[in-house]
């Protein structure tokens, strides 16, 4: 791992979000251009994020819903 | 919410990861009408109160088993965010979104909390015990669950092993992948909603996506025939 990836390495997270100022993209897009390995990396932090955003649950148990309404009407009253 | 995926991405090229849309549509629609419920309750109509749970009990719920991993730790949260939402309503004064206000209690509720039973996890995550090295893991290739599309990655095994992922990770790494990979916060929201500066979300989120990923590329290499 060069300078360059591990520069990469450290800005990934934000090089998705969107966050990286337009000077440093250039050079981030430069290296990543000509770096398997970082395209590599990349890829599977992206994927990571995706599977992550993909996470669902199952519906509040009915039990848990019920719970909840008894304790704050006792509150209420 | 998950992202609409063609299957042929290209991998090496820039493309900005964004919350979902209908995230943003749901904060739209619902913020104006939260002030009005929340006025109703302030005026003396507790009974509105209801309308809130309606509109948030599930997402809280759902915040709690992704923080906690179990539904009994899951259903105290929520209860505890809401009792303590009902107690301070009149303090609301509607500077921030009610959607931030409630997280911002859960939060602080859920950073109290204990997991019953469980091991806690508590350290720093340093970026170097992440970085591939010549003795491990130095791929040359984009891997095969990061290239397939994200329908054939996703399965009840995979949800199953990103919920004990997330529970190996610290609360402090947790709670900030949780609100903004997870809930949709932005960076901003997330900052505000933990009290902490955008930098160091933006510092824990890396380490904590670097982590999770490490942890899925090592049970997908494990999965290979």
């Amino acid at each position: 791992m060069d300078e360059g990836c591990r520069k990469l390495f450290e800005r990934m997270s934000e090089y998705l979000d969107g966050e990286i100022d337009p000077v440093e993209l250039a050079d981030i897009e430069s290296h990543l251009h000509a770096c398997n390995h970082c395209e590599a990396c990349l890829a599977a932090l992206r994927r990571t994020i995706e599977v992550c955003r993909s996470y669902q649950l199952p519906a509040m148990p009915i039990e848990v819903r019920r719970e909840l309404r008894e304790l704050i009407r006792k509150n209420l009253s | 919410m998950p992202m609409p995926l063609t299957g042929d991405e290209d991998c090496g090229t820039r493309e900005i990861v964004r919350a979902g849309p209908v995230a943003e549509k749901e904060r739209e629609l619902s913020d104006s009408s939260d002030q009005q419920i929340i006025e109703r309750v302030n005026q003396g109509d507790p009974a509105a109160f209801e309308e809130l749970l309606e509109r948030y009990e599930e997402r809280i719920f759902h915040f709690g088993m992704r923080m906690c991993g179990q539904v009994e730790d899951a259903r105290d949260l929520l209860q505890e965010t809401f009792l303590n939402a009902f107690r301070y309503l009149k303090g609301f004064r509607g500077e921030a979104q009610f959607k931030n206000w409630l997280y911002r209690i859960a939060s602080s509720v859920c950073i109290k909390m204990r997991r019953k039973g469980k091991f806690e996890p508590d350290y720093e995550i340093s970026l170097d015990q992440l970085v591939p090295t010549e003795d491990g893991e130095v791929p040359q290739e984009i891997p095969d669950w990061a290239r397939e599309p994200l329908e054939n990655v996703l399965s009840k095994e995979i949800r199953q092993r990103l919920s004990e992922v997330l529970g190996l990770l610290p609360k402090e790494y947790r709670i900030v992948l949780v609100l903004r990979d997870m809930e949709g916060f932005s960076t901003e929201e997330t900052a505000e909603t933990l009290g902490i500066s955008k930098a160091a979300v933006k510092s824990r989120l890396h380490r904590a996506r670097l982590f999770v990923r490490q942890k899925l590329h090592e049970y997908f290499q494990g999965r290979k025939p």
